[in-house]
């Protein structure tokens, strides 16, 4: 299944994208979609330890299934107030 | 009541919401930009939320909040976009019958939101560069 991932703050500017899109095998879970996303955009190294990945406005666990059908988004350690 | 919004926060105007009479106490907190951190100077802060999930998480934090302490009000405004120096960025309104549980609630709030609330900010530095700031973050390899 073909995987976009939105990006935001610092990702964006490390991948200079707004979403990067990637390829996962059927039944992939969020750990899976780290290293694949590791692999299409080695750019977001610094950032891929500490991220979490939310679907749909939801955060995810690393192994919770992938919904290819939400919106998913690349969540960098936060730095809100 | 959460709102993110991408004009000035009227603190004042939280706070007399806040102010009810089944209240006995009302706390106010203010985030506002700091002009040095560890020594270097910032001119401003800008701050990107992801607004769909950055509201959904807030409106979460105000329900769990609601539910731990006897809150009259609970009002979390966050700011988007440029923020000059000493303006608020943040705010937090949260009233009770007695003092301690609005103390109790609005530091629960104000901490809790920057550790789920997906929004960044971005520090512009007096020397011209900028930086996002993620907590956690590791160190680039030298290229």
């Amino acid at each position: 299944m073909r995987v976009t991932v939105r990006l935001f703050a610092g990702a964006k500017a490390l991948a200079q994208a707004g979403a990067v899109e990637v390829q996962l095998p059927a039944g992939a879970t969020y750990a899976d979609l780290a290293a694949a996303l590791a692999k299409a955009s080695p750019s977001l190294q610094p950032l891929a330890a500490a991220s979490r990945f939310a679907a749909d406005t939801e955060y995810r666990q690393p192994a919770d299934a992938v919904d290819a059908a939400a919106q998913i988004a690349l969540i960098p350690p936060v730095s809100g107030g | 009541m959460i709102q993110l919004t991408d004009q000035p926060i009227d603190a004042a105007a939280l706070l007399a919401a806040a102010q009810q009479p089944a209240a006995g106490a009302v706390v106010l907190f203010v985030g506002i930009t700091r002009e040095f951190t560890a020594g270097r100077q910032t001119t401003q802060l800008s701050y990107e939320a992801y607004a769909a999930m950055a509201e959904r998480e807030m409106a979460r934090l105000e329900a769990a909040a609601r539910e731990r302490w006897p809150l009259v009000e609970c009002c979390l405004v966050h700011r988007t976009g440029d923020v000059p120096l000493a303006e608020a960025s943040v705010a937090i309104a949260a009233s009770s019958p007695h003092r301690a549980d609005a103390f109790e609630a609005a530091r629960w709030l104000i901490d809790t939101l920057k550790q789920t609330v997906p929004i960044w900010k971005r520090e512009h530095y007096a020397d011209g560069a900028t930086e996002w700031v993620h907590p956690g973050e590791t160190q680039q390899a030298a290229p």
